[in-house]
């Protein structure tokens, strides 16, 4: 659960280079080894929940209190959990639950998150003041106490849990949209397109957000990585999704007391939230280098 | 020492315990019989037991969960007792005579407390009033059918009835019968902490929420059933923390729960049993809550419940399919009504669309999000979409459900770990009768009323019995009740450890146990 | 430095009350009924119920109820957990200590496994070390906490026997057996810490080598331990605390994984209990409590951070 926020980029740093080139970022990312496999995993990863349901060896909801905890073998090639249902195709279907509830709250940042900030950025004075101070005091408590507090009042269920989450990362979003626009306020281009009649509205969101972008961007996957892991700590802690539906975290959750006779049952979902964070996190490492012209030195 | 009623009900333990601690099993099964053959018990044994629960108080009158009791057993005696069935039996009291108006005890000769205090009719007198009187009592409610209370002569206490009451026996067998030292009552002594009674063993040292260590009373009533010179009760809330640090050796006997048997049985210094106890896994429902109210329904998931499999997968082999509310060798059971709903789903299937539901239905399955029962849950959930009722499962914070069950009628059917009463009638008219906290639609018939009546006014306890049986087979008949499993009380036990078992009313019990003498 | 400490002690006001603002009116949205959980549950009697309620005073305005939460907290009064009747002081009393031995050891294992790692990482920029601190950087990220400690239990508790699984000793009672039951909590806890240290420290160490002063040492013949300890990696460690001082609500947020994995009784756990039992007297305690935790770090950190830097205390 730590928090990759101090190490994002200096505003400064991407603004001076977003303003230069970005067109070729994607092309740039593919030519790492470490952006083509993270992104062919991602794109695996979400080809597989989509077509997961379709593809379950398995009811991943059939119990079968006969066959409890059976071993990985040719039935079942991941074993079966405490109800007797098979762990691959639960862990195919889990996959969806876990990234849809990523997105969720990453976009619950960003709706919570940009406006404020570009607001602030580009109004200034006493609102930004009071934006900032609020974004502050929400930064100041530990995110997961904050997402519990919230749990604890609209009860247990994986979308009150990921609201919670990405109100408790609006902040950081609001950060960066804030700088961003900040720094571009006073530029020419920016008193150029008011100076020639374009409505300031338009202003802000044609021209200065746009510069926001490839800072956002590798927020976004920082963000995406952070809170695959987030969810999933709720989810095993019971506060997220709720049976007999399972996320990846909710299914090692329901089998740590069967760790010693049945270690598959908390082997299979773990490897793949790591992989999965993983690859989020190596993707914003990989954008962030690019964007800023190379591993920070 | 054991009765055959008491073996029947232990033949479908053989599957839970292990072949490798069998004969362990069988001579702590028998205590004072088999036992001392293969070892004799130290006379300066000690014995360390993990229990999951904190006291909420040691002062048997003010503390508020059940959960207490074995805390408590061994600092305090109770006047009466319970027997290995259930039944009642004379504990400080020698005898009791109950009549429709009084209930009187005579206690045995020269009892004492911990403190030296003697322990006569004025003391038990003393602790009477103090029952009833002290505003902070969790006991009044047992005793609301006592109007007042006497001493007659030293060893003689006559309590007089407001109303015919055949449970107070048993209630007096346990928390309400729990005697305390007046001395330290009355010199304001701090019993949460210090308790002071005329239990087996006497008070060396208590850690709230952490241990509590008892040493030996040498004037207890029965000293020949005490075999261990001390005893300490340690708390380990955590399922998983307890069983290792029973594997670890650090603590001898622990209470497990099901999903642990399997993990439990790979250790050879274990022995892994199952006892019964009057407890009973049931989902309980709301009969005044569509479509529930139809017997026909009721009985249809009566039939769509696949007990084996649950037995098999959920309880891991342990404990003893639940047919009715009082388990087998319990003196309410009804052996006729074993096995009267099969698991059959084609009959449940037909039974859904007489009632009108061919398509079957699909209801909120709301649950306490405990591990275990959300599992249960789980499991239950599935066999009911094998006959076409669908569920949405919901778990809930337990006083939230209990609220919405017992006061907002809006939980139809939940499952429900009752954990049994001293008395079968408490059991009997909490789940069934017209003001049953645990029957929340109230709802009930005459002639169910009338059984009631007679199983909680009615003379001996063949006499109540009979009434008991009666009352059961009204209740499965229209399925008011879809009962699960009598899980019993499943303990893992060091096999250092001789005559350790749990009594029917599903407390620890350390009367008659004792650890071998070391080689 | 002293006006500076003071001004500084003066803003704590004003946040803890909102605090307490934010933390009372969040637990008193809070649904469900503690009055049945205090009654006994599921064998609850309706009398016992209702006496409850009223002895809870579930029943007062909510105004009344904030002012007589901020007027008690204030003087450490946080009221009586209503599951379990204990005083919330006396809960946390008996929970903080688990939890700060948990973050103290934790960081101690962040500082332990950063430190090298970093400064051999920023010496060889590329080379070996360099890919493993980037691992570790990432790992500490990426791996799923609660996981990695469920790792940890199977193979060194489990199967080698090592280490105990579960539960906690106080310091007072053995410190070996203390320090032997915080073992693992504490090295999960400080991977997941140590992967933003690592990162930083490689950073400003990496930044400080190549300043001239460092060049101007080496070529005046100072060793390279004088060279990279005494100056290099002291100027380097400005930020690093400051890093520190910002993971501290990272670490007690990460805390409730690993308490809950490994049973320890602190307050994450004590948070996640009064979750699931809507114990809204503790919960607010905890809380409360983990702000004021958060609240007197940050200002240490910036305590620090004045007394290393002086620019600071001017502005």
């Amino acid at each position: 659960m730590t928090a990759p926020a101090a190490s994002a980029p200096s505003t400064t740093q991407i603004a001076q280079v977003s303003g230069r080139r970005h067109r070729g970022l994607v092309r740039r990312v593919l030519d790492r080894p470490a952006g083509v496999v993270s992104i062919a995993y991602l794109v695996l990863l979400i080809v597989v929940s989509l077509i997961g349901p379709f593809i379950t060896p398995f009811d991943p909801n059939q119990n079968d209190l006969r066959g409890v905890l059976r071993p990985p073998g040719l039935d079942h090639w991941l074993g079966t959990d405490d109800l007797g249902r098979d762990v691959l195709s639960r862990l195919l279907v889990a996959g969806r639950v876990s990234l849809l509830a990523t997105a969720q709250a990453v976009l619950t940042g960003l709706a919570f998150g940009v406006l404020p900030g570009v607001l602030a950025g580009y109004i200034g004075g006493w609102f930004d003041t009071i934006v900032t101070r609020v974004a502050d005091v929400l930064l100041s408590f530990p995110s997961l106490f904050l997402a519990l507090a919230i749990v604890a009042i609209l009860g247990p269920g994986l979308g009150n849990a990921m609201l919670a989450v990405g109100i408790a990362y609006a902040p950081r979003f609001l950060r960066i949209v804030r700088g961003q626009i900040l720094f571009v306020r006073n530029e020419t281009f920016v008193e150029a397109a008011i100076s020639t009649g374009i409505p300031r509205r338009r202003v802000v969101w044609a021209h200065m957000l746009p510069n926001a972008w490839p800072a956002l961007i590798i927020q976004i996957s920082f963000m995406l990585g952070l809170t695959l892991i987030i969810e999933s700590s709720l989810s095993y802690l019971g506060l997220g999704v709720q049976p007999p539906n399972a996320s990846w975290g909710s299914m090692i959750g329901g089998s740590k007391a069967f760790i010693e006779i049945a270690p598959w049952l908390v082997l299979a979902p773990g490897l793949v939230i790591f992989f999965t964070s993983l690859a989020f996190n190596t993707l914003g490492d990989v954008l962030r280098d690019e964007v800023t012209g190379g591993r920070e030195r | 020492m054991m009765s055959t009623e008491k073996w029947r009900v232990l033949r479908r333990l053989a599957a839970a315990v292990t072949v490798g601690a069998l004969a362990v099993a069988l001579a702590a099964c028998a205590p004072g019989g088999g036992g001392e053959a293969t070892a004799a018990p130290d006379p300066d044994g000690s014995l360390t037991f993990g229990y999951f629960e904190p006291a909420t108080s040691l002062d048997p009158q003010q503390g508020t969960s059940s959960q207490d009791i074995p805390w408590l057993l061994p600092v305090y005696a109770s006047l009466l007792s319970y027997a290995a069935d259930g039944s009642v039996a004379p504990g400080l009291a020698e005898s009791w005579e109950l009549s429709d108006d009084s209930l009187t005890l005579t206690l045995r000769e020269g009892l004492t407390f911990h403190d030296g205090t003697a322990l006569d009719a004025d003391a038990v007198v003393a602790n009477m009033d103090r029952a009833m009187t002290l505003e902070t009592s969790t006991v009044k409610g047992d005793l609301s059918s006592v109007a007042s209370v006497e001493a007659s002569d030293d060893l003689t206490v006559v309590l007089s009835l407001s109303a015919p009451d055949a449970a107070l026996p048993a209630k007096l067998a346990d928390r309400a019968g729990m005697m305390i030292s007046p001395a330290a009552f009355d010199d304001g002594t701090n019993l949460a902490i210090d308790p002071i009674g005329a239990g087996p063993w006497q008070l060396v040292e208590y850690s709230p929420g952490d241990h509590l260590t008892v040493e030996r009373f040498d004037h207890y009533y029965d000293p020949e059933s005490v075999l261990l010179s001390s005893l300490t009760i340690r708390l380990i809330e955590d399922d998983d923390t307890r069983l290792s640090a029973v594997r670890a050796g650090e603590v001898d006997v622990a209470q497990i729960s099901a999903a642990q048997v399997q993990l439990a049985g790979t250790d050879p210094s274990l022995e892994v049993r199952t006892d019964p106890a009057l407890a009973v896994d049931h989902l309980g429902m709301n009969i005044s809550i569509a479509p529930f109210d139809d017997p026909l329904v009721r009985e249809a998931i009566n039939y769509a419940i696949d007990r084996e499999a649950l037995y098999e997968g959920i309880y891991r082999g342990t404990g003893t399919i639940a047919w009715q509310p009082f388990p087998p060798g319990y003196f309410g059971n009804d052996p006729s009504l074993e096995n009267m709903y099969p698991y059959d789903p084609d009959k449940a299937r037909e039974l859904l669309a007489e009632a009108g539901y061919p398509d079957g239905f699909s209801f909120d399955f709301k649950t306490n999000n405990q591990p275990f029962r959300v599992q249960a849950t789980e499991a239950i959930a599935g066999m009911l979409a094998d006959v076409g009722i669908t569920t949405n499962i919901i778990p809930m914070e337990g006083p939230a459900l209990l609220d919405e069950f017992y006061y907002q009628n809006s939980v139809p059917i939940y499952f429900t770990p009752w954990g049994g009463r001293a008395d079968p009638s408490q059991t009997l008219d909490n789940l069934f009768g017209p003001d049953g906290l645990n029957n929340p639609s109230k709802v009930t018939a005459p002639d169910l009323t009338s059984a009631l009546d007679d199983a909680r006014d009615g003379g001996d306890q063949d006499a109540r019995g009979e009434a008991i049986r009666h009352a059961s087979d009204l209740i499965m008949k229209d399925s008011r009740m879809i009962p699960l499993m009598f899980p019993g009380v499943t303990t893992v036990v060091r096999d250092n450890v001789i005559g350790y078992s749990t009594g029917l009313t599903g407390k620890a019990n350390f009367l008659n146990v004792g650890v071998a003498a070391t080689s | 430095m002293l006006t500076f400490t003071i001004r500084r002690l003066l803003t704590l006001v004003p946040q803890l009350l909102v605090a307490a603002l934010v933390v009372f009116v969040l637990t008193s949205l809070l649904p469900g009924d503690a009055a049945i959980a205090r009654a006994g549950g599921e064998s609850a009697t309706p009398e016992l119920i209702a006496q409850y309620r009223a002895q809870l005073g579930l029943d007062k305005p909510l105004v009344e109820r904030f002012i007589d939460f901020v007027v008690h907290a204030a003087t450490g009064d946080l009221g009586i957990s209503f599951s379990t009747s204990e005083p919330v002081s006396d809960i946390l009393l008996r929970k903080v200590p688990v939890t700060l031995s948990l973050v103290l050891l934790g960081f101690i294992f962040a500082i332990l496994i950063a430190l090298p790692l970093a400064t051999i990482a920023a010496l060889h920029p590329r080379g070996i070390a360099d890919r493993i601190s980037l691992a570790v950087a990432t790992s500490g990220i990426a791996i799923p906490n609660f996981w990695f400690a469920i790792l940890l239990v199977l193979l060194f508790s489990l199967t080698l026997r090592w280490l105990p699984a579960t539960s906690y000793v106080p310091f007072s009672t053995d410190p070996l057996q203390w320090f032997l039951h915080l073992l693992l909590p504490a090295i999960t806890l400080g991977h997941a810490l140590a992967a933003e240290l690592t990162r930083q420290l490689r950073a400003s160490l990496g930044d400080h080598l190549r300043r001239d002063y460092v060049r101007t040492m080496r070529s005046a013949g100072l060793s390279e331990i004088s060279v990279v300890g005494k100056h290099a990696l002291r100027s380097a460690l400005g930020p690093a605390v400051t890093t520190l001082g910002l993971q501290v609500p990272i670490a007690i947020g990460t805390c409730v994984v690993i308490e809950a994995v490994f049973d320890l009784p602190g307050i994450g756990s004590q948070m996640v209990q009064a979750v699931f039992s809507r114990d809204i007297q503790v919960l607010q305690g905890v809380i409360l409590f983990t702000v004021l935790l958060v609240v007197v770090a940050s200002f240490l950190t910036d305590l620090a951070y004045a007394l290393i830097n002086p620019k600071v205390r001017v502005q």
